[in-house]
């Protein structure tokens, strides 16, 4: 009878130590996880440009009063008996067309070297001696290539801004035309 | 006679002088000499991955909050959208023992407004990470703002392998502009929805074992792969 009682508590503790005998398994394992953050800073830069009248010859200067990299080109503005061209001793500004494009981007504060226009009168109109030529600037964001050199894209498809409409809907919370592809 | 040995008093001196005979001989001790018994600690080294980025001249383990630190960007006047940034980022396996390792490293990009919550409306494809060759992408595990770049061979203890050279803002980002009234009537100006926003990358490195290759890398990645005699991942499905 004791004996019995004996083999019972035996064969218990041996089931019990038999289940528990089972190791916890697991693959060699370890990780790091690193982050960082960058705030970017995108706008348009005012430039301003100031005149001076010697003779028959404007001479521009434009400055960078913003905060951005800006690509500029001045045109001028005036009858159709006027025609303007580039004096020789503008530096870094060549005609293409109607506009004046000066070569490389401002920083922001820089200036541009002086643009001198000539103007001329190709013809007289009888009664008139006076005109006026006016000069408008504009300017464009300096877009970089992979290895960081700037050039200026001045066609309309570059310069081309969302209607408030799209530009709402596209980011409203809710809306599901989210994701790119912006034609 | 009898009477002399029964008396207690001569008891207790035979009793002492028995003692103090016992006691003369315990005392003698041979000179011996044994150094202070040494300690053996056994222990398993540990398996360890570590993530660096060329700050400067020296890699700088980059784990915990806000350790990457984007160098060549801060250096330049502004950050220029569409230039590819040099961004030198190294897995090392740093394990003390001899464990060989796969890694595998989780990207994760998004935008943030200035007050630090994320904006879910802009689109993180813009911030693109130039990864090297020699680490596969898991379609599986690409959602928009998560990619997953497998290493197929594994990492011997002290092996550095680059993970990425460069970091580029696509120009695109200016394409999100609309017009707004300007302060004076009959003026207007561009509001570009990406200006003061911030780009945040997360990179989460994970290493495993590379005993048991095929075991392993499904016991702690949940992945299946498949791997060859010479201990290159070839294929990796689910």
């Amino acid at each position: 009878m004791k004996n019995k009682k004996f083999l019972l508590v035996a064969a218990a503790l041996l089931v019990i130590g038999a289940a528990s005998v089972k190791p916890a398994v697991a693959y060699f394992t370890d990780t790091q996880k690193a982050n960082g953050e960058y705030t970017i800073s995108l706008g348009d830069s005012p430039i301003t440009p100031t005149e001076e009248v010697q003779g028959m010859t404007k001479i521009i200067t434009v400055t960078n009063t913003g905060d951005y990299d800006a690509f500029v080109r001045v045109k001028a503005i005036h009858a159709s008996n006027i025609s303007d061209s580039l004096n020789s001793e503008a530096s870094g500004w060549t005609k293409n067309g109607d506009y004046y494009y000066y070569a490389s981007s401002l920083a922001k504060g820089e200036a541009a070297s002086p643009l001198s226009i000539d103007i001329n009168v190709e013809q007289e109109i009888a009664d008139v001696d006076t005109f006026n030529v006016v000069i408008i600037e504009e300017a464009t964001k300096a877009i970089y290539d992979a290895e960081g050199n700037p050039s200026a894209d001045w066609s309309d498809e570059a310069n081309k801004v969302m209607s408030r409409e799209d530009y709402d809907a596209m980011f409203t919370k809710g809306s599901t035309e989210n994701e790119e592809d912006n034609n | 006679m009898k009477k002399i040995v029964k008396n207690p008093l001569i008891i207790l001196a035979a009793g002492l002088v028995i003692v103090a005979g016992s006691s003369v001989g315990a005392t003698r001790a041979a000179i011996t000499y044994s150094n202070e018994a040494e300690t053996v600690d056994f222990s398993t080294s540990k398996l360890s991955v570590d993530i660096r980025e060329l700050q400067g001249d020296e890699y700088v383990s980059i784990s915990g909050d806000n350790g990457l630190k984007f160098t060549s960007i801060a250096e330049d006047e502004s950050l220029k959208l569409g230039k590819a940034y040099p961004e030198n980022v190294v897995v090392v396996n740093d394990s003390t023992g001899a464990y060989d390792e796969y890694v595998r490293v989780v990207v994760r990009k998004a935008w943030k407004d200035a007050d630090g919550s994320k904006d879910t409306l802009l689109d993180p494809d813009l911030i693109e990470l130039g990864v090297t060759s020699g680490w596969e992408a898991s379609e599986a595990d690409d959602t928009a703002e998560q990619d997953v770049y497998y290493y197929t061979s594994p990492l011997a203890p002290g092996d550095t392998v680059q993970f990425m050279d460069t970091l580029t803002i696509n120009g695109k980002v200016t394409k999100y502009v609309k017009t707004v009234d300007g302060k004076t009537a009959g003026t207007v100006v561009n509001e570009y929805k990406y200006d003061n926003k911030t780009f945040f990358v997360e990179l989460k490195v994970d290493a495993v074992q590379a005993h048991n290759a095929e075991e392993s890398i499904l016991g702690a990645w949940g992945v299946n792969a498949t791997v060859n005699e010479d201990g290159n991942i070839t294929t990796l499905g689910n």
